[in-house]
């Protein structure tokens, strides 16, 4: 008995330090496989990059083996985010052909947020092909999701997605408004017509946001709309609308900002000091 | 045709702006990263530098302005190129000496009017 305990330990020592090698070897075979997957991951898109660049220029006449294909529709869908305008008309008229567009909306119903936040990053330079899409990730019940929604109309500039990604700063699943006021500067709209009905918003907050984006954007036609807030009974709205005619710099403005009822608030007197500024200019 | 300096240390958008110069009929020079850039800029003496904000080693604010420090860039203009949109850094880069800013996502199109543009001046 006392000769079989120091064998019995020997031997769950020797097992230990057996399982612990096993461990360790497999760590490092799993790190030498990931690390080759890159270098031929690497490789493989050092190959297909100019083939981004044919489909910019608008041949799209090439035959490749399957993963080749797959790494020339990773590539063009980064590639989209990076570029607006004709070039990135060309990718996603491509990445359309590709069936890309098709897989990502299907991974963007994954009950994994990881997946549905993959496909929606992927998808984001073509959000405007499927708005009704987007529109319902803006309620996406994962907070991280929603505000990748919140992202990609930035990156889409999608008009028709404006005025629900406005909306989405208000309910039970609120994106925060920096996030949604980053993804409208971002999208650069440069008429008020984007901005839809959230310029005459029932909700305060929402209202106040639109007017105050459409100031900072310079949108000149918008005026008359981020004026017509100074009559609104919220506070909230009526700041949104001093910052935006100053920032709009208009003498136009002075005759809105004149009909203000006399009063003591913060505004009134705001209101008069920029009355002064906009006619001294 | 000019002499094009690139610093971006994204390869696709590098190997982009690189394709649309050239078919404009520039000279094009890469570097990824800021330190090469200045290296680059010392060595060629271009006539335009475009820059990237965020690179490693020094980044393009600080290549900009170390290139408007410098006498023998005098005549080099410098187009910023970044996804930094905020009022305030485009501020920043103009006081750091650059000549026009472009933010990403950006239209090769316009790049190209841009450069153009600056070129001609």
């Amino acid at each position: 008995m006392i000769q079989t305990i120091p064998g019995l330990s020997s031997a769950l020592l020797l097992a230990a330090a057996v399982v612990c090698g096993l461990l360790a070897l497999a760590v490092v075979i799993r790190r030498m496989v990931r690390t080759e997957f890159s270098r031929r991951e690497e490789l493989r898109r050092s190959r297909v990059r100019p083939l981004v660049l044919d489909i910019l220029d608008g041949d799209t006449s090439f035959d490749l083996s399957r993963r080749d294909l797959a790494a020339l529709v990773l590539l063009a869908s980064e590639t989209a985010g990076y570029v607006r305008g004709d070039d990135r008309s060309a990718l996603t008229s491509w990445l359309t052909t590709q069936q890309f567009a098709r897989t990502c909306l299907k991974k963007m119903k994954s009950p994994f947020a990881l997946t549905r936040a993959r496909a929606l990053s992927r998808f984001a330079p073509m959000a405007h092909l499927a708005p009704r899409s987007i529109e319902q990730m803006l309620n996406d019940r994962d907070e991280g999701v929603r505000s990748l929604a919140a992202q990609s109309v930035g990156l889409s500039g999608s008009a028709a997605l404006t005025p629900p990604l406005l909306r989405s700063i208000e309910g039970p699943r609120a994106i925060p408004a920096r996030i949604v006021s980053m993804a409208v500067l971002r999208a650069s709209p440069t008429s008020i017509a984007v901005f839809g009905d959230t310029l005459v918003d029932p909700n305060h907050r929402v209202r106040a946001l639109a007017i105050d984006l459409a100031g900072q954007l310079n949108l000149v036609d918008g005026r008359k709309a981020i004026e017509d807030g100074l009559d609104s009974a919220s506070s909230e709205v009526r700041a949104a609308s001093l910052r935006s005619i100053q920032r709009l710099g208009s003498p136009l403005s002075v005759a809105a900002l004149e009909r203000m009822p006399l009063n003591n608030t913060p505004e009134f007197w705001s209101a008069q000091a920029l009355v002064r500024e906009l006619l001294v200019g | 045709m000019a002499v094009v300096l690139i610093v971006e240390d994204d390869e696709d958008v590098r190997a982009l702006v690189v394709h649309r110069l050239k078919q404009a009929g520039h000279e094009v020079l890469t570097e990824a990263d800021g330190e090469a850039g200045l290296g680059a800029a010392r060595a060629a003496i271009p006539d335009l530098v475009i820059l990237d904000w965020m690179m490693p080693r020094r980044n393009g604010l600080e290549v900009c302005f170390e290139l408007r420090s410098d006498p023998q860039f005098v005549n080099t203009r410098i187009l910023m190129l970044t996804a930094k949109a905020q009022e305030q850094d485009i501020e920043r880069a103009l006081a750091a000496g650059a000549d026009d800013y472009v933010v990403k996502p950006f239209s090769s199109r316009e790049l190209l009017a841009r450069a153009a543009a600056l070129l001609s001046r």
